[in-house]
């Protein structure tokens, strides 16, 4: 039996979801920005977008993070405290979120598995029910289908709601598509759903027909296996302000620093965002900082992203979202030096 | 999808203005006579609609060279970068707020006029709708160059408008003052956007990067982006050119140019000195004058 729901019951859901124990996260507008915070009403949230301008990322791995505490006593006895894992563990239904925003946390799972689980992205996740929206739109920074996604995908998604719209092109219903068994579980524990498909057919034919394919990843890494001392590095990136702004917001990227705040008898080791585009994010103690130039730190940003990755876990570390391109001061658009590279990958031997 | 695209670096736009054509010539002069290695300036971004700075070491390539209103960029942020101040003797292209930055590195050391040509645009404000630095610009002919594109035009100039959110804050109670700014601080994320592109901060290595002890707090919570935000602003009294790059870079739209425009009101207040107008006055919080009033000091 299909099932779908129209906007006007969103209200619904989020109330049906908060008595079930739910925190609700969606798409809101915060000064200039649109932002995935804690909502009340659903007339708050922001979906015809076509992206917010972060992606939902912290709520699988936090900005900030307190990892462990640890205090010295009078007699000068340490003692040292787990986080409370109240707040990792509280259930979160995420609400609005694009299908690349919701293939990200999945992405990143492969590296938060790796040689241990990090727990408080594992438990976030298994905490959390993301209800994905189909694109009906793209712009031109948009590249998901170049990386294996697509603008109705449903990797990372419990829940995906296929946009139906009326004659006028405003969408008012969706087609619900259960996902994983969690989401037909808070599909049956929560109210506003309905049976029966939207009054009209729900598709994203005409955004599909826009997202062309723009490179092959899979020549693009055989490029950049050979490609490390390729000159093109030495001029492409030249325009880099090495802001980070590109890893802050994307989806995938996952570089986090440890440090320790406090004073001398009590304080926390934290967990806190990185950035490889910072200079001091590879500096030695020694002084010695193996990516000295702007220009190294952005291939790394390549190469992690279109061959590390994909040698590791055999996926790529970037679900064509396209805020790189968006959010970019110098207008340095990280698909567009892909684009180059798959260029340069496919130019005949010798020219 | 086809390996025979059509270049990705951006075309040059059809239609050009006698000062862009005037630049063109004299950038591909310098280039040709060896007298620079490089010339810095703006191009057709890789977004539709959106300019990128250029680097152009080629004589061929000048025709990429633009200007237009969307030329926002402050491009002297570049003159802080190694890799161009290993280049030796470049030139840039310069709106005057860009021209006001130079001055400020000059004056710091931090360029040095031997190695620049400076090629100033008469501008009569860039961004649409106008960027409200422009509302305010108090050099729209660039106060420093080695060639001008365009006619002098007399500066806007400080009007009632300039300060006016300063004013609005300052109106406020402390409560609601610190209430405006924990709203806005609550979405830095800490990507240091603000610092990177200023031309200004030129610290190789930033008090905030700095961990034996960690001055500034890394993280993003409250105390962490108060004390971030409000140290950036600090090193640029009597520093900062109103460029409102570090505003524009700022991916979650914080208002660091009112934060700005705060110290550079009460920077021309108490010693009568804006930056960047020349490369020649001593900044005031920089020197040290003896016979100076010393009573705040207990």
């Amino acid at each position: 039996m299909a099932i779908s729901i129209h906007a006007n019951n969103f209200q619904t859901l989020f109330d049906s979801a908060r008595d079930a124990g739910y925190r609700v996260i969606a798409p809101v507008r915060d000064h200039t920005v649109t932002l995935f915070k804690p909502v009340e009403k659903a007339d708050q949230i922001v979906l015809d977008e076509i992206l917010p301008t972060k992606s939902p990322k912290e709520y699988f791995l936090a900005e900030h993070e307190p990892i462990l505490t640890y205090c010295r006593d009078k007699s000068g006895k340490v003692s040292i405290a787990d986080p409370s894992l109240e707040e990792v563990m509280q259930p979160t239904l995420i609400f609005g979120v694009r299908p690349c925003d919701a293939a990200g946390p999945e992405i990143i799972r492969k590296v938060m598995t790796w040689d241990c689980d990090d727990q408080f992205f594992l438990r976030r996740r298994e905490a959390s029910v993301v209800v994905a929206i189909a694109c009906v739109e793209a712009d031109d920074a948009c590249f998901c289908t170049s990386v294996g996604q697509a603008p109705d995908g449903t990797e990372g998604a419990d829940i995906l709601l296929v946009p139906s719209s009326d004659e006028t092109g405003a969408v008012q219903e969706y087609l619900v598509q259960p996902v994983t068994d969690k989401g037909s579980e808070f599909i049956k524990a929560t109210k506003g759903w309905k049976e029966g498909n939207p009054s009209r057919a729900a598709a994203c034919d005409e955004v599909k027909e826009k997202l062309q394919k723009r490179f092959d990843p899979d020549r693009v890494r055989e490029w950049l296996d050979a490609g490390f001392d390729d000159p093109y590095w030495n001029t492409a990136t030249l325009s880099c302000i090495g802001c980070g702004t590109c890893t802050y917001l994307c989806p995938t990227c996952h570089c986090f620093d440890i440090v320790d705040e406090g004073d001398l008898t009590c304080g926390s080791r934290v967990k806190n965002w990185d950035s490889c585009q910072m200079c001091q994010f590879t500096l030695h103690a020694s002084g010695h900082n193996p990516r000295a130039t702007q220009n190294e730190r952005f291939r790394q940003r390549i190469m992690h992203k279109f061959k590390y990755y994909p040698q590791l876990f055999g996926v790529v570390l970037c679900t064509g979202c396209g805020r790189c391109q968006r959010s970019c001061p110098v207008d340095l658009a990280l698909a567009k030096l892909v684009e180059r590279i798959y260029q340069l990958a496919c130019e005949p031997v010798g020219t | 999808m086809s390996a025979s695209n059509e270049s990705t670096t951006g075309t040059a736009t059809a239609e050009t203005t006698k000062e862009v054509d005037a630049l063109r010539k004299v950038a591909r002069e310098l280039l040709e006579s060896g007298a620079v290695k490089m010339v810095i300036g703006y191009g057709e971004g890789y977004t539709q609609g959106k300019v990128m700075p250029i680097f152009l070491t080629d004589p061929e390539e000048v025709n990429r060279l633009i200007f237009d209103k969307r030329c926002v960029n402050n491009l002297a942020t570049y003159l802080k970068k190694p890799e161009i101040r290993a280049m030796g003797k470049v030139a840039i292209v310069v709106k005057g707020c860009d021209a006001r930055a130079i001055n400020v590195l000059l004056l710091e050391n931090q360029a040095r006029r031997e190695n620049l040509v400076i090629l100033g645009m008469v501008c009569e404000g860039v961004g649409d709708p106008a960027e409200e630095k422009c509302l305010s610009c108090l050099v729209n002919t660039p106060p420093v160059y080695d060639h001008l594109f365009g006619e002098k035009i007399p500066a806007r100039g400080w009007n009632e408008e300039t300060f006016a959110k300063v004013e609005e804050l300052d109106a406020m109670s402390p409560e609601e003052r610190w209430e405006f700014w924990r709203r806005h601080f609550d979405r830095c994320i800490k990507c240091y956007a603000c610092r990177q592109v200023c031309p200004i901060c030129t610290c190789t290595r930033c008090i905030t990067d700095k961990n034996q002890p960690q001055w500034v707090p890394t993280s993003p919570h409250p105390m962490g982006n108060y004390h971030w935000n409000l140290t950036r602003a600090f090193h640029l009294a009597g520093r900062c050119v109103s460029c409102n790059e570090c505003e524009r870079a700022c991916p979650v739209d914080i208002p660091l140019s009112i934060i700005n425009l705060a110290l550079v009101k009460a920077v021309h207040d108490q010693y009568g000195f804006i930056a960047g107008m020349n490369s020649e006055d001593s900044p005031p919080l920089a020197t040290y004058k003896e016979g100076e009033e010393q009573e705040f000091i207990k």
